[in-house]
């Protein structure tokens, strides 16, 4: 029981951070990101990647894996939504470019990387947990307050730093902003990198419990939108409550149900709540959701 | 443009002592109007007298107003702005709202939407009636841009036009809903003099097709000119109404204005 | 005026693509003829779409719920309780068009990316759902349909039924012209563009993306149908996340709004993998990048119109453009 209620937090977590994603680059570009999930592929791919074909050390290897990530994220935003954004190209167009470059990642992973799923080592060698008569792997605590501990440090940089206070600016107004002196365009690129270097980590550190393959990100990425959506879209409170309860839901539903049914649990539970309360469950929406 | 018969019925649009307030901002305080089919009714008054936020409450656009505004036995207060445009009650606003990617005609077309009688299905069949019907709608439509001087201007797309046409096919496309009250908000901003009197020709055409008319704006001698009946606001409150001549005089209304030349205040 | 405008170069196309399909009915080769016949049930969606979004401008990602009703209703009704498949179909369709009246409403109520959300959702779940559940057969799906027959003739010959699909295609089409010219496509336009002010000028907003959605579902369903009942078999693939997002590339490919365009990108999106199928290990790789290059270089679409085109140099972020003296 313990364990279901560990594997259900930590999935939660990565949940959380790829709705945490998904928030940051909307309010910052109002752009949705469908390629979100795919950078905790990437992260998790490429760690395994330095650590299997590399020296490196494994916490470098890390780094250098979210780096990775974060330089795909660099990629999109210059590349492909920055040129549609300046043409302001309707939504639908740019969520289209954001899919195909999502799709784009998973296949040079699996041409590069092979088809076999892949895992990492834990963070803590031989850190396990007895409760009980349970044995939980501890790299789901490490998921757990890793992941806490990176929401608390992104809300304070929000909340206290001038580049947090600029990317509020910028999600409030994006012309009363540029009025200010700050550029979209760069909060952009900083939103989209720090994103995804986000999911990367999220990638690294959900690898060592369960497994990473080249299309792991399309998973992540809807059950990610989905914990958003079900938290508050573009909050980052409904993220963190949004994520858990859809990580819990799911390993409830797999281990009762079956996991067969995990994604029309999932998305009822979505459409139930765009019914009855599209500002989702914490209520703090970020815009109207109504027309 | 015209009606069938302008009705004698003693429609009226009527606003009851209405308060609202913003936060702590008072916008409109206890404040009265009365328009009838048929007439011309100006409302004027410094920036934040609170004449925008009639239009708003009478058109439905502004809500939590408490007293009452009702037409025709209807209470506007309880209904939403296109409820409200289908009792025949159609506005312009203060900032041009072209409906961009239409051309002008299209976009006085659209006006007439509520005219059409066709259903999908007289549509998908292209029906003798279907095609009748739209004939003589772009008929009608290019009359009225032909009056206003937008012909021209038909096949453009509507958010290309310039600032004074602009404010004409705002005006065009809520007249072309043949409504029965008429509220425009701050028509003649940006207009020049020729413009203007072009302006004041339509609002009395509108009057003689028994349409009532409320005038917001800030060009006093125009409102002055072709008003009926005059409502001065200042400070959300009404400080006077009546006939143009009297408001003239009221010295309520001189000490508003204090600081504007008197010549400012001459009727046009 | 009109909001379809057919332009010269469109009618050309059209022209071409009739006479390629009556080649390829009088002696073309068995891929030919199924290309044309998917094609031309494909086109029958995304023109739905190009009302919904292109008209009404509502991004519903949910036109594969209504091809699975369409398709899942043929099946089951025919294989499981002998139903006459033309009854089936209409039964289906039938089903479609209520399911749209009902979600329909609170749905459409959703702004922007919640509405993109709820159908992305609704989709999504649609086909997880016939991947789970044992009354679709779950991911064996359903075999067996019995073919379409009117009197003696019967629609297994592939090239009659590359003829009924492109009738349904073509009819779907005609629909599109007559509503968009219409003073229902005006206001479809109008609501899309200022919703605020079409509902101050009388138009009922709420009604109007409400037929927009129904005449999208009945031609999705219909298309579903026509679609199980050429291949004779349903499964949950036919409706999952591909599906859902090719339906958006083949609208978007062809451009929206423009008359031809679905059929071209319906075209594009089927054609180009079997053409690319040469690259094998990286086939998947030059699609897409391909489909990147035409959303960079033509992003209103190969057919669309753009106030303003897709020059090359604007792909270049500007630090860029400044490093080689553009002044941007």
């Amino acid at each position: 029981m313990l364990l279901i209620l560990a594997i259900g937090l930590a999935t939660g977590c990565v949940y959380a951070l790829v709705a945490v994603g998904y928030s940051l680059e909307y309010r910052t570009t109002g752009v949705v990101n469908f390629s979100e999930g795919n950078y905790v592929m990437v992260g998790g791919f490429s760690t395994y990647w330095f650590l299997r074909y590399t020296q490196l050390p494994y916490p470098l290897a890390i780094l250098a894996g979210i780096l990775v990530a974060t330089l795909c994220g660099i990629v999109l935003w210059t590349f492909i939504v920055l040129p549609l954004w300046r043409r302001r190209s309707p939504p639908y167009v740019v969520l289209l470019g954001t899919i195909v470059f999502g799709a784009i990642l998973s296949i040079l992973a699996l041409l590069l990387l092979g088809p076999m799923p892949q895992t990492l080592p834990a963070w803590l060698p031989g850190f396990v947990i007895h409760l009980g008569d349970s044995r939980i792997d501890g790299q789901y605590l490490v998921v757990i307050v890793v992941t806490l501990l990176l929401m608390v440090l992104i809300g304070l940089v929000l909340q206290y730093t001038s580049l947090g206070r600029s990317m509020r600016a910028c999600a409030a107004s994006r012309d009363t902003s540029e009025l200010l002196g700050i550029s979209p365009e760069r909060m952009g690129l900083i939103s989209f990198a720090a994103t995804a270097a986000i999911s990367g980590l999220a990638g690294a550190l959900i690898t060592p419990a369960q497994f990473t393959s080249s299309d792991v990100g399309l998973s992540y990425g809807v059950f990610g939108f989905v914990a958003a959506v079900l938290g508050g879209f573009g909050t980052m409170r409904g993220a963190l409550v949004g994520g858990l309860l859809l990580g819990l839901v799911n390993v409830l539903v797999a281990r009762y149900i079956s996991s067969n049914y995990q994604a029309v649990i999932a998305f009822a539970m979505l459409l139930l709540l765009l019914a009855v309360r599209p500002q989702g469950i914490t209520g703090k929406h970020w815009e109207e959701a109504e027309a | 443009m015209s009606n069938a018969c302008p009705s004698p019925s003693p429609e009226r649009l009527e606003v009851v002592e209405i308060t609202k307030r913003f936060g702590g901002v008072t916008a409109i305080s206890s404040a009265s109007l009365t328009l009838s089919r048929g007439s011309i009714h100006g409302l004027i008054g410094p920036n934040g007298a609170g004449k925008s936020t009639m239009i708003g409450a009478i058109s439905g656009f502004i809500k939590g107003i408490s007293g009452a505004i009702s037409f025709a036995g209807h209470d506007l207060a309880k209904l939403e702005p296109a409820a409200i445009a289908r009792l025949g009650l159609s506005r312009t606003f203060q900032q041009a709202t072209p409906i961009a990617g239409l051309t002008t005609l299209e976009n006085v077309m659209v006006g007439m939407h509520i005219h059409h009688r066709a259903g999908m299905g007289s549509v998908l069949f292209r029906t003798p009636f279907m095609r009748r019907e739209a004939r003589e709608m772009e008929a009608a439509a290019r009359l009225v841009l032909e009056e206003l001087g937008l012909a021209g201007e038909a096949d453009t797309d509507a958010a290309d036009l310039p600032f004074g046409k602009l404010r004409f096919l705002e005006i065009a496309r809520a007249a072309v809903m043949r409504p029965r009250i008429l509220l425009l908000d701050e028509p003649a901003a940006g207009l020049n003099q020729i413009e203007t009197e072009r302006l004041a020709h339509l609002v009395r055409e509108q009057r003689r097709q028994g349409v009532g008319i409320l005038v917001v704006d800030h060009d006093v001698p125009f409102v002055f000119g072709v008003s009926d009946q005059v409502t001065v606001m200042n400070f959300g409150s009404v400080i006077a109404s009546g006939k143009p001549d009297e408001v003239y005089r009221n010295a309520a209304v001189r000490e508003a204005y204090l600081g504007a030349q008197d010549h400012e205040m001459e009727p046009v | 005026m009109k909001q379809a405008k057919v332009r010269p170069i469109e009618i050309a196309v059209l022209l071409l693509i009739a006479l390629i399909c009556l080649a390829a009915a009088l002696g073309g080769s068995r891929l030919a003829i199924y290309n044309l016949t998917i094609i031309a049930l494909y086109a029958t969606v995304v023109i739905s779409l190009n009302i919904l979004l292109g008209f009404a401008g509502q991004a519903s990602f949910a036109q594969t719920t209504f091809m699975a009703i369409g398709g899942y209703g043929l099946a089951i009704l025919a294989t499981r309780y002998g139903i006459n498949p033309w009854l089936a179909i209409a039964v289906a369709l039938a089903l479609s068009i209520l399911l749209a009246l009902v979600i329909g409403k609170p749905l459409l109520r959703l702004r922007g990316h919640y509405l993109s959300m709820g159908t992305v959702a609704l989709a999504l779940g649609t086909a997880s759902f016939a991947n789970a559940s044992s009354f679709t057969n779950g991911g064996w799906g359903i075999t067996g349909i019995p073919s379409l027959t009117i009197g003696d003739l019967s629609f297994r010959n592939p090239a009659a039924f590359l003829i009924l699909a492109w009738s349904l295609c073509g009819l779907s089409l005609l629909a599109y012209h007559l509503l968009g010219n219409s003073h229902i496509g005006r206001a479809w336009r109008a609501l899309s563009t200022r919703q605020d002010i079409s509902a101050t000028l009388g138009i009922d907003v709420g009604h109007y993306k409400l037929m927009a959605l129904l005449i999208a579902a009945a031609m999705a369903s219909l298309a579903g149908s026509f679609y199980v009942a050429f291949t004779r078999f349903v499964g949950p693939d036919l409706y999952d996340i591909s599906v859902v997002i090719n339906l958006m590339f083949m609208l978007f490919v062809g451009g929206l709004r423009s008359t031809v365009g679905p059929i071209v990108g319906a075209s594009f999106i089927i054609l180009v993998p079997q053409a690319v199928a040469g690259f094998e290990r990286y086939q998947n790789l030059a699609f897409f990048a391909l489909l990147l290059v035409v959303i960079l270089v033509r992003p209103a679409g190969l057919f669309g119109r753009a106030r303003g085109g897709g020059a090359l140099e604007r792909l270049m972020p500007g630090w860029l453009a400044r490093l080689q003296g553009d002044p941007r």
